[in-house]
């Protein structure tokens, strides 16, 4: 079996992703990352259903990033369910979305989410804030054990 | 007038009559009050007179304009179809001519108290003997100054109609046109109240109407910002994104001007992001719900003066705020006013040394408070003052000042939710001044 999953990236759009990954890779933390192109192959990751049957729920990523609008199954809906569950409950979700809307930000804290990120236009901040991001979940942070 | 007692007739006999034509009054009287429509109002008193007051039969025609025919409505006492076996008009045929068809033409009271001698009786004669009538008085009943009916009784006894009861049975007359008036004018009432009724249904179905395709567009618009949001900033992520890509992993593989091309690129994508925000900060400006509350307008300009020069560090620049009255509105929008309108003010005297804003306030028409901030900046010929609160529209070139040209539509749009106004005085190369007021909520 293959190392541990640090990073959940939910991403749907191809860019998006490529320079998500890109950014996370500058940072240096582009070792254990897990890409879910929709809800449904985020929730089968993350609740070790359908192609990832073979998983442990236990072996939960350090960080999940979400992004709110994906096709089938959407971003509200994976969080609710990682936050409705004992199981999955404790991951950090981060949510880095195209969204400005203040009701997105209202709905997704009610939701539980750990964190709001709008992904900026501007490429150096993007690239940053990823970056940013990773580091604070995967080094600064310290889940409970 | 009084009439002497006809021969045969003694007074006990007449006593007995009038008693009976004055029962008759008083129970129609009675039965007015009580009746609530004109065709059982009719009946009732035909019944009256004939089982309380001793009549043969009473009967009420009321006219048809078209057929020009008296036609019965009313009657009592005919037992054996009488009224349906004869024609009456109220023109002057000879079937317009006997008593009841003369009390209508002449609008007066007919009376024929020998019915057996009376030539106008003529064409009725046979019908009449053979019921017992001896007497008949027919009564015009006015509506609204109009004869439109004629109550005729008759009675057994020739020579019955006398001063005293004929003064009786006008009485009786009389107070049928003012029930009837009355029952026109409660129609008349409900006609109007179910008129209005019918009206406030029609204007709260357009209401509900107008307010779905208001809420319709509300969505619409929802929508459409949503989108613009999610969907235009995604492309431009990319087009930004791998234009610094190239960049940043490529640069030493590109000549100068490809580089300088790429800058292009970004500075545009970035130019517009930064529409695409403004756009959507102008749209959220009319969607947010506003609060009410008092705002101190002074504390707000202060905020906002310190966070622009702070930013502003260097511009030599002298910023004057006279105590301000309190506003009545949403504490968030209106320091967006402030915000935007400063803001200009910095901007637009960026050349200046020094620069002078200065913030008042004065007393406008109808007691209401202006405010108003003054710079000593580039100006404006106000020859295009009118575009000035357009969204995306600029009365400078970017290389000069920066912007987007939606800063002075928020601040329009906010002030008009409040109710008030904004409107500036300027000339190019010697400053602006801006004004504008927030409706009742600054009232001294």
């Amino acid at each position: 079996m293959s190392e541990a999953i640090e990073i959940l990236v939910v991403e749907d759009n191809a860019d998006d992703l490529d320079m998500t990954i890109r950014a996370l890779r500058k940072a240096h933390i582009a070792n254990h990352v897990q890409v879910a192109r929709d809800g449904v192959e985020a929730l089968d990751f993350l609740f070790c259903t359908g192609a990832h049957a073979d998983r442990r729920i236990e072996d939960a990523p350090r960080v999940v990033l979400l992004d709110l609008k994906l096709p089938r199954v959407d971003g509200f809906e994976v969080l609710q369910r990682v936050k409705g569950d004992a199981r999955t409950r404790h991951i950090p979700v981060v949510v880095l979305t195209s969204s400005t809307e203040q009701r997105d930000v209202v709905e997704t804290y009610g939701l539980g989410v750990n964190s709001y990120i709008v992904k900026p236009v501007d490429f150096e901040q993007f690239g940053r804030a990823v970056g940013e991001l990773g580091m604070y979940w995967l080094l600064y942070n310290r889940p409970p054990t | 007038m009084n009439t002497p007692p006809p021969l045969g007739a003694p007074v006990e006999e007449q006593l007995r009559r009038l008693n009976r034509v004055h029962t008759a009054l008083t129970l129609i009287n009675q039965t007015i009050v009580r009746t609530p429509t004109r065709e059982e109002l009719l009946h009732r008193i035909c019944r009256i007179f004939v089982e309380q007051a001793g009549f043969r039969m009473a009967w009420i025609g009321w006219h048809d304009p078209a057929s020009q025919r008296i036609l019965p409505v009313a009657s009592r006492g005919d037992r054996d179809g009488y009224l349906d076996s004869i024609q009456i008009y109220g023109d002057d045929r000879p079937e317009g001519r006997g008593p009841t068809g003369i009390a209508f033409r002449l609008g007066r009271p007919y009376i024929c108290n020998d019915i057996v001698g009376d030539p106008a009786l003529g064409p009725w004669r046979p019908q009449i003997d053979r019921r017992g009538f001896r007497s008949s008085a027919a009564f015009p009943i006015r509506v609204r100054d109009e004869v439109r009916g004629v109550l005729t009784v008759y009675a057994p006894e020739p020579e019955f109609f006398q001063d005293k009861e004929m003064a009786l049975l006008e009485q009786v007359s009389a107070d049928t046109t003012f029930a009837l008036e009355n029952m026109l004018l409660a129609a008349e009432h409900r006609a109007a109240v179910e008129e209005i009724r019918q009206m406030n249904a029609e204007l709260e179905r357009r209401v509900g109407e107008r307010t779905a395709q208001l809420e319709a567009a509300n969505r619409e618009l929802e929508a459409f910002s949503y989108s613009v949001s999610h969907d235009l900033r995604a492309p431009l992520r990319a087009i930004n994104g791998f234009a610094g890509i190239l960049v940043e992993d490529f640069a030493t593989e590109l000549p100068p001007e490809a580089r300088a091309y790429l800058d292009r690129i970004r500075q545009g994508g970035q130019r517009m992001g930064e529409l695409i925000d403004d756009l959507l900060a102008f749209s959220r400006v009319t969607k947010q719900v506003m609060r009410h509350e008092q705002v101190d307008m002074t504390a707000l300009v202060q905020q906002v003066i310190d966070v622009l020069k702070y930013q502003d560090e260097g511009h030599c620049i002298e910023v004057h705020v006279d105590p301000l009255p309190p506003a009545d509105g949403d504490p968030a929008l209106i320091k967006q006013v402030w915000q935007n309108l400063l803001s200009n003010a910095f901007k637009y005297t960026r050349h200046r040394d020094p620069a002078v804003i200065d913030v008042r306030s004065q007393g406008g028409d109808d007691g209401e408070t202006v405010y108003l901030v003054r710079d000593n900046g580039v100006g404006f010929d106000m020859h295009y003052a009118h575009k000035l609160f357009g969204v995306f529209q600029r009365l400078h070139r970017d290389e000069e000042f920066e912007g987007t040209g939606v800063g002075l539509a928020i601040v329009q749009r906010i002030i008009t939710r409040h109710g008030g106004r904004i409107w500036v005085d300027a000339a190019p190369g010697r400053g602006a001044t801006f004004f504008f007021t927030l409706g009742r909520g600054t009232r001294a």
